[in-house]
């Protein structure tokens, strides 16, 4: 792909990724509010394949799209949303949360400047492409699927079967605490 | 770094055993289930148990070995810590089978999830890198909490569970920004790459000193040291007896052994904080324990405080920060899980009597021996000769003064004598009261059995003090 669609694609996303999030932010209907906010997850997660993470987009899908989300929503059916609808749509506090967002905001910016993998601050070229120097050969690598994959089954294989078995204590765990009394035979 | 081989395989050879075993009994769960004469699943988890200790014996004998990269150790302090906790399955196995029938639990289940808890605190004891630690911890906690709510028609047991899960993720997510700060800041998370870069360090970095305090304040979670102890009296009352002894005993054990390793390799370059650390810890939990064990009525919460002041002696042998120390901190974990389990086994013996105090009102009347075996686990506790307990509180308040902790050993040995007034009293009721309820039921096999193994090294460890020297090696 040229720079050019690549930068269309980018602006695109980043674009939508804020428009949602602002959306998912101020609409009343709960609901309305967290499909905002899938599309929030889904352009993100475009933006991770733009840059070569494969795996983070696949994660920023499965984890947060899939199962964050319908968790989220789950909550969301269980309250009573006809309530929620008349009342006023931000709470008191909603200047230091504002606050908070624009702090970050503010971070992102600076964090232009320093130069993404190793925390030099980058050179004043970079900074007018917004691409980081280092970040093109190494920086591709390492969140690509292949290596992540390797690193999983090779080096780190003990870790990654010890948290199959954690999930299968959890699952245990899940049977058993939703069972019904067990009537004796 | 490569991929796994045959050999490091081998030496997880008792995991293995242990999480075989699991896979069995959740495939065979149904027929476990109906067969209602012979306790398949009790038999099946301590014969997996024993095969585990002998795993671990052998492995032993072939020599210390690393595995997986520099993440798993097998070595004599691992293994220690592996018979420790095999003996802790078995025996709360082997106490569980009353508490299973009466409460109807789905018995393939609970075998799994003790067994799972075991292996996770096997994994605790081998873990040469942060990584493995926190998942071996993070298994046990997570089967605990759900061994915890398993008497699922009880409110006061799923109170207890949720408490005890709240607690308990904080804490684990305390573990994990410890350990997340300590590789931002040494770049590694095996204990020897830390302990490296530590020692090439610039000393001071406030982000490391708080990622050590961290990690030890999440491992201190799981022994329930004070102040991160308020989980253990509702947990322990909450859950059913075997469990509580199993939280007791085998939590202290593997939580200890992590702890151990932490302080002697991947942290010793910083032995002055958590030599500091460990201080406050020790002192407020034999403080704290002490002081609250002595307006308790409710057996399993007395014994929950107990455990907290057991706790801060067993911390006294880690504050030295050498291998003497931390053998002394083996040599008291060792004993104390025999005593304490022999305690909870007489709880459980009596039954629904043994829950309160005022049930052990004429005990020695109605069960002369019932009664005999309570009186030497209590003054095991108490720490007077001849009995273990007294080999091992005088072991660690022994390296307490030689790393020149005299207040500290001080305040140990006057809360010794608080703790004796706790323990007598239930003598005292045994001995010198008028039985009011009626003799409880008769005792099961398995129980007795239990009660007379936890006896029997309760005895043999007062009587020949220096048996456990050679084993009890600090890594």
């Amino acid at each position: 792909m040229t720079l050019l669609s690549i930068q269309t694609i980018f602006y695109y996303l980043a674009a939508a990724s804020v428009a949602s999030a602002l959306l998912g932010v101020t609409r009343k209907n709960p609901v309305h509010s967290m499909l905002w906010v899938l599309a929030l997850f889904l352009h993100v997660a475009g933006i991770f394949l733009l840059l070569g993470a494969e795996f983070l987009a696949a994660v920023q899908v499965i984890v947060y799209a899939g199962a964050i989300l319908i968790f989220y929503l789950f909550v969301v059916m269980l309250l009573d949303l006809s309530g929620e609808l008349t009342r006023p749509r931000f709470g008191r506090h909603w200047p230091f949360a504002a606050l908070a967002g624009l702090s970050f905001v503010a971070l992102a910016w600076f964090s232009r400047f320093v130069d993404s993998v190793d925390g030099r601050l980058a050179s004043t070229e970079a900074v007018a492409t917004g691409i980081p120097e280092s970040s093109t050969d190494a920086g591709a690598l390492q969140g690509s699927v292949a290596e992540i994959g390797k690193a999983l089954f090779g080096p780190f294989a003990l870790p990654f079967e010890m948290a199959s078995l954690v999930l299968l204590a959890a699952i245990v765990g899940a049977v058993v605490l939703a069972r019904k009394r067990i009537v004796g035979p | 770094m490569n991929g796994v081989s045959a050999s490091d395989l081998v030496l997880l050879l008792p995991e293995l055993i242990l999480v075989g075993t699991c896979l069995v009994l959740l495939l065979a769960a149904r027929p476990i289930q109906a067969n209602r004469a012979v306790p398949l699943a009790l038999v099946g988890t301590v014969l997996a148990a024993v095969a585990a200790a002998v795993a671990s014996g052998w492995l032993l004998s072939r020599g210390a070995a690393t595995g997986f990269g520099g993440m798993f150790r097998v070595d004599g302090y691992s293994q220690f810590f592996k018979l420790l906790i095999t003996a802790t399955l078995v025996l709360t196995a082997l106490f569980s089978v009353r508490s299973i029938e009466d409460e109807k639990l789905p018995r393939a289940e609970y075998f799994v999830l003790l067994l799972l808890a075991s292996t996770g605190m096997m994994f605790a004891a081998s873990a040469l890198d942060l990584l493995t630690l926190y998942l071996g911890v993070e298994l046990m906690t997570l089967c605990a909490y759900i061994l915890v709510g398993i008497r699922v028609e009880r409110p006061k047991s799923n109170e207890a569970a949720i408490k005890y899960f709240l607690l308990g993720s904080f804490a684990s997510a305390l573990l994990l920004y410890g350990i997340s700060l300590t590789y931002g800041v040494t770049g590694a998370t095996d204990f020897g790459g830390i302990a490296q870069a530590l020692s090439e360090g610039d000393g001071e970095n406030p982000i490391l000193l708080l990622g050590i305090v961290l990690v030890a304040a999440g491992l201190a979670f799981k022994i329930a040291a004070v102040p991160f102890h308020a989980w253990a009296p509702d947990a322990y009352e909450g859950a059913s007896t075997p469990v509580a002894a199993f939280l007791a005993a085998g939590f202290k054990a593997a939580g200890l052994a992590a702890l151990g390793r932490v302080c002697l390799i991947a942290f010793h370059t910083e032995s002055q904080l958590l030599s500091m650390a460990l201080t406050g810890l020790a002192a407020l939990s034999i403080i704290v324990g002490s002081l609250m064990a002595l307006s308790q009525t409710d057996m399993k919460r007395l014994l929950a405080y107990s455990s907290i002041a057991h706790a801060g002696y067993a911390l006294l042998g880690l504050i030295a920060g050498t291998s003497e120390g931390t053998s002394a901190t083996m040599t008291y974990a060792f004993f104390y899980v025999f005593m304490t389990l022999g305690t909870f086994g007489v709880v459980i013996a009596l039954g629904e009597r043994g829950q309160k105090l005022d049930g052990y009102q004429g005990l020695a009347v109605q069960r002369p021996v019932t009664a005999a075996l309570m009186l030497l686990f209590l003054l095991s506790l108490t720490g007077i000769p001849p009995t273990a307990g007294f080999v091992a509180k005088f072991v660690v308040i022994l390296s307490a003064v030689r790393a020149g902790h005299t207040t500290l050993a001080v305040v140990a040995v006057v809360c010794s004598v608080v703790s004796a007034f706790i323990y007598m009293r239930v003598a005292v009721l045994m001995y010198m009261k008028e039985p009011e309820e009626p003799a409880p039921s008769r005792i099961p096999m398995a129980i007795s059995a239990a009660l007379g193994l936890a006896a029997l090294v309760t005895l043999i460890g007062g009587l020949f003090p220096g048996g456990l020297t050679s084993w009890a090696v600090a890594p």
